[in-house]
């Protein structure tokens, strides 16, 4: 079973950190994200019901968001992009800014805002789900969400980033 | 900012961020970390519930232990009250023949002047006591001379043999003479035994093996997507609604102060497992980690006065001077005094209760901090308002001596007052299924009144240690 766990830590963790990274801006604090989530995951495997690949993925994404929020709410501070975060060589071909820039304005935000952008615009989750996990009010959930846009709009405007 | 905008800025950082992969430093190293700890985590236990629960169920069991011996140490006093009112009758045939003798030494005085004048005892719960005023002087003043030199008769030292003797206060004279070191020392011995026993009696049980509470950990599946956490700022209040019960001992300070008697004066401190009831709702508005309630609470607390004085009682079987040991009954308690040429003795006994009721308003706040998913604890603290009222019961007067009557009515010595408590605690809340949660609150209470009047000889303080478990439900939210 160790190996089988191993085996899954090895496969997923660098999409893990990536998450994990994003909501706290923080490595160390990310490495704790990344451990607590795993050890979450390998206690419930046992009564996790496999239906799909994406399906298993995408429950351990949420165990890492919600950990990565926990850590966020126990730690209460701004974070900031470390130098030290290396990135795979995968860049976004499609636009001139470098992955890293957009990690930077990210992290600009205030924490709230950030949460809500990540979980809007990259997990995807709606409004109403949102606001049940943040347990703030839906029109509050609409209201970060607008004032996160408009910081990296104006952030990324200046950098003379062109969207295709 | 436009539609579009929305969607560019939207899809520029999913598109980059989505399914990015960032490499681990040190991943190795958190490998081991991980690994670690999955072993550890077995061996993690919640203990604070175990603790919160140890203390409840020490808390039952030495409040039941508590009761079964009262009752058993009642039946105890009742046979030696039946014992007592034996003894009280020997005394009382001991006096009639003390009197007899009296009567034929004042004759004999009248025939010869050579033979000295007793001094009757003074009767002082019905009558005053009649002296001889043919007394000289002089005699009088022998009289208040500490001589006698009569030994106590073994019935008057069963008296002293209760099973409930607490604190003693020697109320021997020490410029008494005529008191044989043979009855005190028994006496002493017999209040020592009673002392233990008493002790023995009170002591808790041995700490039960705690019961580890089976707590199946919610599923990582539950947990998406309704599950609620505590996240960056909860803007959420969320209010509830708790019912509780619980069970208090007590703590009890007693103090007597007599300025007319200071021989009289001393201090009391009795443990009382389980003397105290309480049921309570509460309104709770909890933000955060930040929990603020405030309720109505109903009391019975039992005061349970206790004292035992005892000091040589002289019983002199001379001719010249005698002395009286008058008794008044055994139920209700008595006083009684015997005075042999100015020699005082003074006994008190019985136990006997005062029982009062308060209606508390507590207002406390409490910092609860999650442990694991579904439990919260946290020190707690507050204030309560305490409606305090007397109730019926046996109650102390003091009209010259010092009795216990019975009053039917409520005691004209306690006090109808508001008081002050201060509440420190831990308080548990563990989620049983969806709104409802149980809860835990052991607690100490300090309360600063003494709700005896002014013009009363005795001071009592009590402080409780106990603990409620309650019934939570959290009002949802429209």
């Amino acid at each position: 079973m160790v190996g089988a766990d191993k085996s899954i830590y090895h496969l997923t963790n660098s999409y893990l950190f990536s998450i994990a990274v994003r909501y706290t801006m923080d490595e160390h604090l990310a490495m704790d994200v990344l451990q607590e989530s795993y050890i979450k995951i390998f206690d419930s495997l046992k009564q996790f019901i496999y239906k799909s690949e994406a399906a298993t993925f995408q429950w351990m994404k949420q165990i890492c968001i919600n950990e990565s929020l926990k850590l966020i709410h126990k730690n209460k501070r701004k974070y900031q992009i470390e130098s030290g975060v290396r990135f795979s060589n995968t860049v976004f071909n499609n636009h001139d800014l470098h992955v890293q820039d957009l990690y930077r304005i990210l992290s600009q935000l205030p924490d709230q805002q950030r949460v809500v952008f990540n979980l809007y615009a990259i997990e995807g989750y709606a409004h109403k789900e949102i606001s049940q996990l943040l347990e703030i009010k839906e029109v509050y959930s609409r209201t970060l969400l607008a004032r996160a846009r408009k910081f990296l709009n104006k952030n990324i405007s200046k950098l003379n980033y062109v969207a295709s | 900012m436009s539609h579009h905008n929305k969607h560019n800025i939207d899809d520029l950082y999913k598109n980059a961020f989505k399914h990015l992969p960032v490499e681990i430093p040190r991943e190795a190293e958190l490998w081991q970390r991980i690994a670690e700890q999955k072993k550890s985590k077995n061996k993690r236990r919640i203990w604070w519930i175990f603790l919160a629960l140890g203390l409840f169920v020490i808390t039952i069991i030495s409040g039941v232990v508590y009761k079964s011996n009262d009752r058993m140490l009642q039946k105890e006093a009742a046979k030696t009250e039946v014992a007592e009112t034996s003894i009280a009758q020997n005394l009382t045939n001991t006096l009639e023949k003390n009197t007899s003798i009296r009567n034929k030494s004042l004759a004999n005085q009248k025939q010869s002047k050579n033979e000295k004048h007793s001094k009757a005892s003074n009767l002082k719960n019905t009558s005053s006591p009649t002296y001889n005023d043919s007394q000289p002087a002089q005699e009088k003043q022998k009289s208040v001379q500490r001589k006698s030199s009569a030994t106590l008769s073994e019935t008057a030292v069963g008296f002293s043999a209760k099973q409930k003797a607490i604190a003693y206060a020697p109320m021997v004279n020490q410029k008494k003479s005529g008191i044989t070191k043979e009855s005190f020392d028994k006496t002493q011995n017999d209040l020592e035994i009673s002392k233990a026993a008493y002790i023995e009696s009170m002591s808790a049980l041995p700490m039960l093996s705690l019961i580890p509470m089976l707590t199946k950990p919610s599923t990582i599946m539950q947990q998406i997507p309704n599950e609620k956490l505590a996240m960056i700022k909860n803007k959420k209040a969320v209010h509830s609604l708790t019912l509780a019960s619980g069970v208090n001992s007590v703590l009890n300070k007693v103090e007597i102060n007599n300025t007319a008697a200071p021989e009289f004066q001393s201090f009391e401190a009795l443990f009382k497992p389980l003397s105290s009831f309480n049921t309570s709702i509460a309104y709770g508005y909890r933000r955060g980690n930040i929990k603020f309630s405030i309720g109505l609470e109903w009391q019975h607390l039992e005061i349970q006065h206790e004292n035992t004085y005892f000091s040589e009682g002289q019983r002199v079987l001379q001719t010249n001077p005698q002395a009286y040991v008058l008794l008044e009954g055994n139920n209700p308690p008595v006083y009684f005094e015997a005075e042999s040429y100015g020699s005082t003795s003074f006994m008190i006994h019985e136990l006997s209760s005062v029982t009062s009721q308060s209606l508390l308003l507590p207002l406390k706040f409490c910092y609860l901090s999650r442990l694991g998913n579904r439990f919260r604890i946290g020190p707690s603290a507050g204030v309560i308002v305490n409606l305090h009222k007397n109730y019926t019961g046996k109650t102390l007067t003091e009209d010259g001596i010092i009795r216990w009557v019975d009053n039917d009515n409520r005691s004209p010595y306690l006090n109808n007052a508001l008081g002050i408590q201060l509440l420190a605690g831990i308080e548990c809340e563990l989620s049983i299924k969806g709104p409802l949660s149980l809860s835990l609150h052991p607690v100490f209470r300090y309360n600063f009144q003494d709700f005896f009047k002014n013009n009363y000889s005795v001071n009592n303080y009590h402080h409780l240690f106990g603990g409620q478990i309650g019934l939570t439900y959290k009002i949802p939210e429209k």
